[in-house]
């Protein structure tokens, strides 16, 4: 099947319809209501302590005034503290339950401490409402993803979304955060289709702030959304302002840079370097190397509008969750973009559908404390007396051989889906309704009249 | 396979036939599958990969390695092995030469019970006071081992073996003294008919002051006289086990209290109890026939160091633990000629399998290598198994400290439904502890259903 084949319905259309079909809205309504009942199902059975730890670092800042003390993730740390200002009138003797040692970097909490957190009484309580914001963010992205395709596809897209196995274990399962910050960039790209460049660029700057992944997609979206070039530098320097502002303030408030300690302390920042080529006595380092080649490939073609940066956008993050190594929360981060290209190409779909499968099958390698050990709060008894899938994975095979294999196949998907992407684009595939690659004085403001 | 069956006479019809089939075929499936759940089996590893290995050890005659097993059902041991590449005329072509690999039980390395370092006797720990004719102490615990056959204690006879003072050295052969009793590391070796200064008794053996101020401990055998002991105890002490969960006696030891040693560890050995795995025992110690001054005391800790039991005064509990611990007859899990284990060329690694064995699950267990017709050539890493204890080899006393590059394989069972049931369980007293919560998530899905059905009704509608 070809390309242009896959995508008839969209050619056929010459223009996006203007309501859903009535099987489609129908649709639609199921697809939100068996998410949402997915979620709710999930929201009080699983919990990690990733998320016990945000929010007793929130307590430390709402109950004794540490507002700045962690300084690592310092934008998601404040939303998690103005939330847990406002839920925890809602769990009454909470006093005691959360942890002294969150916020000491290399301690973390104690085991006892989360033994404690899972004795309380109103348990099932605390976990919804401290996953209640990852619950608004997801149904939020997906609604606004539904904006991002055209009417015709609205219903496959938030199924793709609402009801990915890879969106709800991030979010409801593991309970991350990482949605919020999904969230902006989704919105950030909504924003800006509707010719808002500068508040999207806001937002995509918080969400990269919050997370890092949305920084590296800031210069595509400084040049996808540009009137013309001297827009783009300004708009660059503007995102690169807003991160000096966030970063200054912090310094003065707390005394210390919330860029630099990430850089020097944050254990995470050198999966980006992790994977290299040996250059003689150097190392060639694959991921910036990869990066900029896209980079550059991606502002030598007609680079604006919407459909340009989807395209853009969903490449790099298949590339950074391809290229290096990753926890298991961080693959939530190749779904948002990607979705929209999803839609119009079912290969795709399988595609994803095995990444999925093959990400199900690299958690073994974190074992149950990526797994079963996410249930404590049904019973942490019960779920130790399951075995540990890194276990039986090693009873069935040597580590240095499944998990090499699994790894790989799963990075030849993901790098074959953000080919893929790369090569509709190029094909001309309309996403959001303009003509994704042809270049536009004002692709924003044609978008929207095009729809 | 259905269709190939022929019909049945009197059911008019095939169809109604296939739908009855059909219909117990997945009863018969449902309930195939829950069986399945019921009694499956996991196949689990030791470890999730080899540690790397340091270097190697010659085996001449044995090494093992002992490791704690967190699982149940043995079935295999990998271990990673030099097999040779060529062999010298006259030798038999085999990967190890006759090598046998043998998993017991290592339960006396077991660090759960109070009784965990031999040679400590540390300053929290206190004496229970004399063991007197109408006195009852005792301790319940739990057994982690079959085979239960004695309970090892410390007592203390209060100088009975001898008083401090001087004591003469046999003549003739040298006496070792020893930094500690029995294993100690030696310190100087005497020549015999020496007189020394000796202090106290500890496990049968003697104090000694050496001439230049340095202390030591030599084999109470090895002298020909020591000082009057201070007292002398007398009836027998009794050691009785029960069954705690109804009470029932199953042995009984008795031990005459002359023959105990000041300072000692004493075993109080019965007949093993085969199926003393993960039972619960409670034993008492009497002495009959001592008198104040003539009897024995034990030793106990006054805080709890035992989660497992509690220490019983006059069958009441009292605080603290008794300082002891369960013995247990040797039991060979396992014993297997390595020449017919599988070799792996991807990991260096020999894999002996067998039947799944056990009870292995929350143990110590023992792997030993025993050499054949040639020496065996076994890795060893700084990352030791699952237990932290070191490799022993009985060719070189003095062997790396690190662990044998091993991993253990297991059939383990998974009461998956049981599990399950109580993961049910558990979900259900998330919402049963909160009705407030309950109230919401009832208001919620019946907000969703009810907006829902209002977008289907709007659908249908419209639809006309």
């Amino acid at each position: 099947m070809t390309a242009s084949a896959a995508t008839q319905p969209a050619r056929e259309s010459g223009q996006c319809p203007a309501e859903i079909p009535r099987a489609g809205l129908t649709l639609v309504t199921a697809v939100w209501l068996a998410g949402l009942l997915v979620r709710l199902a999930l929201m009080p059975a699983t919990f990690h302590s990733d998320l016990y730890q945000i929010y007793s670092r929130a307590n430390d800042a709402v109950t004794h005034g540490a507002w700045l003390s962690w300084s690592g993730q310092v934008v998601i740390q404040q939303i998690h503290n103005l939330w847990f200002l406002a839920i925890r009138p809602l769990l009454p003797g909470s006093a005691g339950i959360w942890s002294a040692y969150s916020g000491i970097a290399g301690v973390g909490a104690q085991p006892e401490e989360l033994q404690r957190f899972l004795e309380y009484a109103y348990l099932g309580r605390a976990l919804v409402l401290m996953k209640l914001p990852y619950l608004l963010a997801d149904a939020l992205t997906g609604w606004l993803l539904t904006w991002l395709v055209a009417p015709a596809w609205r219903a496959r897209a938030l199924a793709l979304w609402w009801l990915n196995p890879l969106v709800i274990y991030t979010s409801m399962v593991f309970g991350r955060h990482d949605s919020l910050s999904v969230l902006a960039l989704v919105a950030a790209v909504t924003l800006a289709r509707q010719g808002h460049r500068l508040p999207g660029l806001l937002l995509l700057g918080l969400g990269g702030l919050a997370r890092f992944f949305p920084l590296f997609v800031l210069p595509l979206y400084a040049v996808a959304y540009r009137r013309s070039w001297r827009q783009a530098v300004a708009l660059g320097g503007l995102a690169v302002g807003i991160w000096a502002g966030v970063d200054l303030a912090v310094l003065g408030l707390a005394g210390e840079s919330p860029t630099l300690a990430l850089l020097g302390r944050y254990p995470h920042i050198r999966y980006l370097v992790s994977l290299s080529l040996p250059v003689g006595d150097e190392l060639l380092p694959v991921l910036p190397l990869a990066y900029a080649l896209l980079l550059l490939w991606w502002l030598h073609e007609p680079n604006q509008g919407t459909d340009a940066f989807l395209a853009g956008g969903a490449a790099t993050m298949l590339l950074l969750i391809a290229l290096m190594p990753f926890n298991p929360q961080y693959v939530l981060w190749a779904v948002p973009l990607l979705v929209p290209w999803l839609v119009v190409e079912r290969r795709l779909i399988l595609a994803h559908a095995a990444q999925v499968i093959l990400y199900a099958i690299w958690l073994a390698r974190w074992g149950s404390s990526v797994t079963w050990a996410l249930f404590q709060p049904l019973g942490k008894d019960l779920v130790e007396r399951l075995p540990d899938p890194q276990l039986v994975a090693a009873a069935l095979l040597p580590a240095e051989v499944w998990q090499p294999v699994v790894r790989g196949l799963f990075a030849a998907v993901t790098l074959w889906l953000a080919w893929r992407v790369l090569v509709l684009w190029r094909g001309g595939v309309p996403l959001t309704g303009a003509a994704g690659g042809a270049p536009t004085t004002d692709a924003p403001g044609n978008e929207e009249r095009a729809c | 396979m259905l269709r190939s069956l022929p019909p049945t006479p009197g059911i008019p019809g095939g169809h109604r036939f296939r739908g009855e089939s059909r219909w117990h075929l997945g009863l018969a499936a449902l309930l195939g599958l829950a069986l399945f759940l019921a009694g499956c089996r996991a196949p689990l590893a030791l470890v999730s990969a080899l540690p790397p290995s340091a270097s190697t050890i010659t085996v001449y005659t044995s090494a093992s390695q002992p490791f704690y097993s967190a699982h149940d059902g043995l079935r295999g041991v990998q271990l990673r092995v030099n097999v040779p590449d060529e062999f010298l005329p006259g030798q038999t072509p085999a990967l190890t030469g006759g090598a046998v690999l043998r998993v017991t039980y290592e339960p006396h390395l077991d660090p759960r019970y109070p009784d965990r370092d031999f040679y400590a006797w540390p300053e929290s720990e206190e004496w229970l006071g004399e063991l007197l004719d109408d006195r009852v102490v005792g301790q319940t615990f739990l057994s982690l081992y079959p085979g239960l056959n004695g309970i090892t204690l410390r007592v203390s006879t209060y100088g009975a073996d001898f008083s401090p003072g001087t004591g003469r050295l046999r003549e003739g052969e040298p006496a070792i003294v020893r930094e500690a009793p029995i294993a100690g590391r030696e310190v100087t070796a005497l020549p015999g008919g020496t007189e020394l200064q000796v202090g106290s008794a500890r496990e049968g053996w003697a104090e000694v002051i050496l001439p230049d101020g340095r202390r030591g401990y030599v084999d109470q055998d090895q002298f020909a006289s020591l000082p009057p002991p201070s007292r002398r105890n007398t009836g027998e002490v009794v050691l009785r086990l029960y069954r705690l969960s109804d009470g029932a006696l199953l042995r009984e030891s008795r031990l005459l209290a002359s023959s105990l040693h000041d300072q000692s560890h004493v075993t109080f050995s019965f007949e093993p109890l085969p199926d003393s795995y993960r039972q619960e025992y409670r034993f008492t110690l009497t002495a009959a026939g001592a008198r104040p001054g003539s009897a024995v005391t034990f030793r106990f800790s006054p805080s709890d160091v035992y989660p497992d039991g509690h220490r019983l005064e006059s069958d009441a509990e009292a605080d603290g633990d008794l300082i002891f611990r369960p013995t247990y007859a040797e039991r060979v899990l396992v014993e297997t000629p390595l020449d017919q284990a599988q070799w792996s060329g991807l990991t260096g690694v020999l894999e002996a399998t067998f039947a799944p064995t056990g009870p292995t699950r929350d143990c110590y267990l023992r792997v030993t290598i025993e050499a054949g017709d040639r020496p065996v050539i076994v890795h060893w890493s700084w990352v030791r198994p699952p237990g932290g204890l070191p490799l022993a080899s009985a060719d070189d006393p003095g062997a790396p400290a690190g662990g044998l590059v091993l991993n253990a394989l297991y059939a383990d069972e998974v009461p998956l439904l049981s599990v399950l049931a109580g993961l049910a369980r558990g979900y259900a007293r998330l919402f049963w502890r909160d009705p407030w919560l309950s109230v919401a998530y009832f208001a919620v899905v019946t907000g969703s259903l009810a907006w829902v059905a209002r977008r289907l009704r709007e659908g249908w509608s419209h639809g006309g």
